[in-house]
């Protein structure tokens, strides 16, 4: 079941292969799975499924997983205590999860949730939003070779565009990467406000 | 190639430390029933073409990679480099590793670093790296290289056995986590071995070594590799977690 890029990233397009994908890594069918259930919480999923799912989407729609979640990723950029004290995410860290999680069910993110239960705001949604995002992001990757300027061919293996004339080499950027350039948007109209 | 086995025609193996020893022996020995083979090697860059060359003349397929498996990034390279040369790989043979013996009262926390980070830290490196190809394909067999130092210690060897003893360990416990993922994860332990790397120990103890092996000999980087490919293969598909010793009964 593999994903051209030029299928339209879309969410009918995306959701059906991310609910493939969660079924097999929990041995559950597929269609029986709510959009916004918790992973963790509903399906007891351990995070070595979470793991299994993500190294699943990555090959699927050849796109680069990000490594990290969303608390993680804004300690890169805001002091990691204005986010997270004594193990619990902060009025701040509570409003980034809202903005940049916007298909988790509001009543979870709540005062009191801990560091270690972002997890357990994970869906079917979740997923979905991230391969969408990172498929936009593949489209968005120039594809014009750099060194000899030949429209380069997407690898059918590896998140990286290849150039057919001079051999070049260029990864996708890492879904880190993308994903943080997102969230700095949303802290700064956190900041504004 | 003499015999081609339908379980490793068309398989990708990587091999770490493959550019002499049992890592060479290992690397021919796969290529020799059909897998495709990554020869990796860290430093010995015309031993390394030398064993690929020799698997292209027998027919086989075979691609040279330099990586540290001390460092990430480089493992990750190799990797890359397997998947575009070769396909996704479908074994792993960690064998890269180091001796740098000493009693341990003598020894530097350099000799101590440099042996734990190739061979323990190597090894788990380049396990991390190809789950999770393998996990998405719900395949694929892990050999670790492990030691009957593990198992017995030794003189001089407090690094290495340490060493090998947390690879025995990581084996176990990366055959739990990964089992329900189709991915198996064993360890072959050498006893001596006729290698570059065991010349010193056999020119200094062999009378005595000699004595604790029944079969009275010392092992062949063949028997070894034999060992690794059962295991490797789908030969051993009810086979997880255990570590194989290949040490001619050596202190049984």
């Amino acid at each position: 079941m593999s994903t051209d890029i030029a299928q339209a990233v879309s969410v009918e397009a995306v959701e059906p292969i991310v609910k493939q994908v969660v079924g097999r890594a929990l041995e559950l069918d597929p269609e029986e799975l709510e959009s916004e259930a918790s992973l963790q919480l509903d399906y007891n999923a351990q995070s070595l499924d979470m793991l299994d799912i993500s190294f699943a989407l990555e090959r699927e729609f050849r796109v680069p997983f990000p490594q990290t979640d969303l608390i993680q990723r804004a300690s890169q950029h805001i002091e990691e205590e204005m986010l997270v004290q004594r193990g619990k995410i902060t009025d701040l860290g509570l409003d980034l999860l809202r903005l940049g999680m916007p298909e988790a069910e509001a009543a979870r993110i709540k005062p009191g949730l801990r560091a270690e239960d972002v997890v357990s705001l994970i869906t079917v949604n979740t997923f979905t939003r991230l391969v969408c995002r990172l498929l936009m992001a593949k489209a968005e990757f120039p594809r014009e070779c750099p060194k000899c300027g030949t429209m380069t061919k997407e690898s059918d293996s590896l998140p990286e565009f290849e150039c057919p004339a001079c051999g070049d080499v260029r990864p996708l950027r890492s879904g880190d990467d993308v994903l943080l350039a997102d969230l700095l948007v949303v802290v700064e109209g956190l900041v504004k406000q | 190639m003499e015999t081609v086995e339908t379980g490793m025609k068309g398989r990708v193996a990587i091999v770490t430390g493959a550019s002499r020893g049992i890592g060479k022996a290992i690397a021919m020995e796969l290529a020799s029933k059909g897998a495709s083979v990554l020869v990796n090697y860290r430093s010995k860059a015309q031993e390394a073409e030398e064993v690929a060359a020799a698997i292209l003349e027998q027919g086989g397929t075979a691609t040279v990679c330099q990586a540290d498996v001390t460092d990430e990034a480089d493992v990750k390279r190799m990797t890359e480099h397997a998947k575009r040369h070769l396909g996704q790989p479908d074994m792993l043979i960690a064998n890269a590793g180091v001796i740098q013996d000493q009693l341990a009262a003598a020894m530097t926390v350099d000799q101590w670093d440099t042996v734990i980070e190739t061979t323990l830290r190597g090894t788990f490196l380049c396990i991390k790296a190809v789950v999770p190809g393998m996990m998405a394909r719900r395949s694929g067999s892990i050999v670790c290289l492990s030691s009957i130092a593990a198992a017995r210690g030794g003189r001089g060897h407090a690094n290495y056995a340490a060493a090998k003893g947390g690879v025995n360990a990581l084996t176990m416990s990366l055959a739990v986590e990964l089992a329900p993922r189709g991915i198996r994860v064993n360890a072959v332990a050498p006893g001596v071995v006729v290698t570059d790397m065991s010349q010193r120990v056999r020119e200094v103890a062999e009378a005595e070594i000699m004595a604790q092996i029944p079969l009275r000999r010392f092992g062949e980087p063949e028997d070894v590799a034999r060992a690794v490919r059962f295991l490797a293969s789908d030969d051993a598909s009810y086979i997880t977690g255990q570590v194989l010793y290949v040490t001619g009964g050596f202190g049984v």
